[in-house]
């Protein structure tokens, strides 16, 4: 399976679990949902990994960039929860969602060294656009 | 305003955090790197959690399973990153939200306005934009 594929799934899957915290709202503080969240995460991680008897072993060099992530996707998260917590959703959500749709692009564009198309450019305007009308 | 700041915040570590995640995934299997992330998130989070005076034990099973769900998704997010181009798949997995309004229309009747249907057609046109090959 290509990337594509691999996306369009993560997407599906993350649209409905976006919903389902809609549809249940659980009336617990947001952190309280993502440590449970977590919790899950890594049950189902660890019965995976062990089944599939895949190593946990990574090198010393790769373990700071590997914590350094946990702590930037968690701290992120935080953050953005704090910020609904002072601001309207329909503030706060779309601009996150462009944020987080745009700067990877350019990061990838100025570090990765990706190269940008026209039709790259307008599919990830056309993303933008999306986002925007979808939550005003 | 503080808002803002916090948003800025969140927003920079979650866009590096994909970036960084690119990188990992080259050499290492996408599973572990989720693994590895969620050993050090988990203790943040309840750190996190204390600060805020947030009750740690107001959770439920039902949202460990949710929880199922969502490793699912963010590992397919995780090997799509490992198989296409950061400025690729982060557009497309952010669309997440299609998913998120059209669940809404079905299952709960919201309305179907004419920004969603805007938006949704918008969401349409980027995933066919960018499904094209690698330049």
């Amino acid at each position: 399976m290509n990337w594509l594929i691999y996306s369009l799934l993560a997407m599906i899957i993350q649209g409905v679990v976006l919903f389902l915290v809609k549809l249940f709202s659980f009336n617990v503080h947001p952190f309280i949902i993502l440590l449970y969240q977590y919790i899950g995460s890594i049950i189902l991680m660890l019965v995976y990994l062990l089944l599939k008897k895949i190593s946990f072993r990574v090198k010393r060099k790769q373990l700071f960039p590997l914590l350094f992530s946990g702590f930037l996707v968690s701290t992120g998260l935080a953050f953005y929860y704090l910020a609904l917590g002072l601001e309207t959703a329909s503030r706060v959500v779309p601009l996150h969602n462009v944020g987080i749709t745009v700067l990877p692009v350019l990061l990838a564009v100025l570090f990765l060294k990706e190269k940008m198309d026209w039709k790259k450019f307008i599919g990830i305007a056309c993303s933008i656009i999306c986002i925007i009308f979808l939550t005003i | 305003m503080i808002w803002i700041i916090y948003l800025l915040i969140a927003i920079v570590l979650m866009s590096v955090n994909a970036y960084v995640v690119k990188l990992l995934v080259k050499n290492i299997n996408p599973l572990i790197v989720l693994f590895y992330q969620y050993l050090i998130a988990i203790p943040l989070l309840i750190i996190y959690s204390l600060m805020v005076n947030a009750d740690l034990l107001t959770g439920n099973f039902n949202i460990v399973l949710l929880g199922f769900l969502y490793v699912t998704g963010i590992a397919l997010f995780y090997i799509a990153l490992k198989k296409g181009s950061l400025s690729k798949v982060s557009p497309v997995f952010n669309l997440k939200m299609i998913i998120t309004a059209i669940l809404g229309i079905i299952v709960l009747s919201e309305p179907l306005t004419l920004n969603k249907i805007v938006g949704l057609l918008f969401g349409i046109l980027s995933v066919y934009l960018l499904s094209g090959e690698e330049v």
